[in-house]
């Protein structure tokens, strides 16, 4: 606890977290509008998919608008928080008032992934207060009760922590804060070129390579979220893919972190 | 805690292939200052971050009151640490920077108010450390380490930085830790600076230890023979006088003599009864800067 009090505080007492927050919103407002559109092709045939948009599925976009450039955003705060510490060399510090490094690290993933809810559940406010309230007669309803919407809205919360372990993992692994940024970044966009790529590909190798997409973290997050269309993987896929990135970038990270000279 | 000692023992660091410090042993012991002195890239730092568990040593150990840093229950109440002036988030404010420390070490805020106190920050504690200057930055510094009332402190090249009022408050406020009991071991270049603040000295070089010992056991163990200046106006007598007596005699020029050899007193009576008139007389100041020089010469370079 008083770990997790003192990185709450260290983020309190800059002004990092608040320019996050001011850009959590700017790129929400885009993503709640795009969602807020196409409320209006509910019924409608979707060309690009040949089926018809649900009012339920419309109504899960709403809910979770804005989702995805969040939890890369938590992902960016992670980097921030982690590299911050060799930036300006307050890791002499932290690390004078705790020796052991692996806790400082878990402090800081737990740190982000509370952030990251807090952040969500504001979110979710939002939505509900902007999106789907002015749209429920269109929508027909606020399919609060429905298990499916309230899963999709679940399941994008569990994505914070998830995207908080991967982006503290990148700021272990790689010392120097823009180049930790730039791979961070680079991983996750890269996930839209590669689906492009693939594409390409699949006609020469074969549909497993479609499949394998999923390893990009964003488009991981997409498969979690969206739930499962006919053809594609199963949600829980996309959370094992994503748990995996966190697990793996937190514990090499952890493990050079505690080997490290600090000079 | 009755033994707050820190012990060195056998210490190595190597980076790649520079050894930076081989087989360093020394003890720092409680109530008194010691100073750890070297040229630059003596192996200063890496020693002082080995002991606080920032380094992790290639060989050897270092304790404190027994104990290695990285097992010490609430560290920053056991030892305190200025490191680098430089590490702090330069959009925090003084007092915000002191309070995340106190959340660290489980100490109560009022600790970094009582400490800005302390080391005279209190008009700036609210203002962004970007835009402090580096004394203001080492005041600060001492502020941490002070935060949790440690009975251990390091220092390193505390000095750096300060104008000669601050160089001042400094020596007193080490004097009294160490006066209180504390163990005190402040690394620095400035050796005037050490001899004014040191009871015991450590003085390193090429990354391996050349004398430690009090501060006076080190100067008289390098000051074997004494040198005394002279100027006179009859040089040349004075010369052969000196000479007659058994002192070796050099003359750097003009009416001045440099007697090796020979005390201030006994060249002042050769040259009475030779009849010579002194302008001067002064018997050369054993200092550390001088031992310093003789102990380290041509060890800068073995790495």
């Amino acid at each position: 606890m008083r770990l997790l009090h003192t990185e709450l505080l260290k983020i309190r007492t800059t002004s990092m977290a608040w320019i996050m927050l001011a850009l959590g919103v700017l790129m929400w407002i885009p993503a709640l509008l795009v969602a807020r559109h196409n409320v209006s092709a509910i019924g409608l045939a979707d060309p690009s998919t040949e089926t018809n948009l649900s009012a339920e599925s419309a109504a899960q976009d709403l809910y979770t608008a804005g989702t995805v450039p969040s939890l890369i955003l938590v992902m960016l705060l992670g980097v921030l928080v982690m590299t911050g510490e060799f930036q300006h060399r307050t890791a002499t510090l932290t690390f004078l008032a705790h020796p052991h490094r692996v806790s400082v690290v878990l402090a800081k993933t737990a740190t982000v992934a509370l952030l990251g809810i807090c952040w969500s559940l504001l979110l979710l406010v939002l939505n509900l207060l902007v999106g789907v309230l002015p749209l429920r007669e269109r929508l027909g309803g606020l399919w609060l009760a429905d298990p499916d919407t309230v899963g999709s809205v679940l399941v994008s919360m569990l994505g914070y922590p998830l995207w908080a372990a991967i982006g503290i993992g990148f700021g272990v692994l790689v010392r120097s804060q823009v180049v930790a940024v730039i791979i961070a970044l680079a991983v996750t966009f890269g996930g839209t070129i590669a689906m492009l790529v693939v594409f390409a590909l699949s006609q020469y190798l074969g549909a497993w390579v479609e499949d394998a997409v999923i390893g990009f973290p964003t488009v991981a997050t997409l498969v979690m979220i969206s739930g499962s269309a006919p053809g594609e993987p199963p949600a829980w896929v996309g959370a094992a893919v994503l748990a995996g990135w966190g697990v793996l970038t937190a514990a090499l990270g952890s493990v050079r972190m505690n080997r490290r000279d600090i000079t | 805690m009755s033994d707050n000692r820190i012990v060195v023992s056998g210490l190595s660091k190597n980076f790649g292939s520079v050894r930076a410090v081989q087989d360093l042993s020394f003890t720092v012991e409680p109530g008194r200052v010691t100073g750890f002195l070297g040229p630059n890239g003596a192996g200063k730092t890496t020693t002082l971050r080995m002991i606080l568990g920032l380094v992790r040593p290639t060989a050897g150990t270092a304790t404190i009151g027994g104990q290695r840093y990285l097992d010490l229950h609430d560290p920053l109440r056991r030892v305190g640490a200025l490191l680098d002036a430089s590490a702090a988030h330069g959009g925090r404010t003084g007092r915000n920077h002191l309070r995340v420390l106190c959340a660290a070490a489980g100490l109560p805020r009022r600790r970094a108010d009582e400490t800005l106190e302390l080391v005279g920050l209190v008009a700036a504690a609210d203002r962004p450390i970007k835009g402090y200057s580096l004394g203001m930055r080492q005041r600060l510094g001492v502020a941490a380490a002070f935060l949790g009332e440690p009975p251990v402190l390091v220092f390193d090249e505390p000095a750096n930085g300060l104008d000669p009022e601050g160089i001042h408050w400094l020596r007193q406020f080490v004097r009294s830790l160490a006066a209180a009991g504390r163990t005190v071991l402040v690394s620095s270049h400035l050796l005037a600076e050490m001899q004014l603040m040191a009871d015991d000295v450590v003085i390193v070089a090429g990354g391996r230890t050349v004398r430690q010992g009090s501060v006076a056991d080190v100067l008289a163990s390098v000051t074997t023979s004494t040198v005394v200046h002279v100027r006179t106006p009859d040089a040349d007598r004075l010369h052969r006088a000196l000479a007659d007596a058994g002192a070796a005699v050099a003359r750097p020029g003009g009416d001045r003599l440099t007697v090796t050899g020979m005390s201030a007193a006994e060249t002042g009576g050769v040259a009475l009864r030779a009849g010579v008139e002194l302008h001067e007389l002064r018997p050369e100041a054993a200092d550390l800067e001088r031992a310093f020089l003789d102990l380290t010469a041509g060890k800068a370079e073995i790495r």
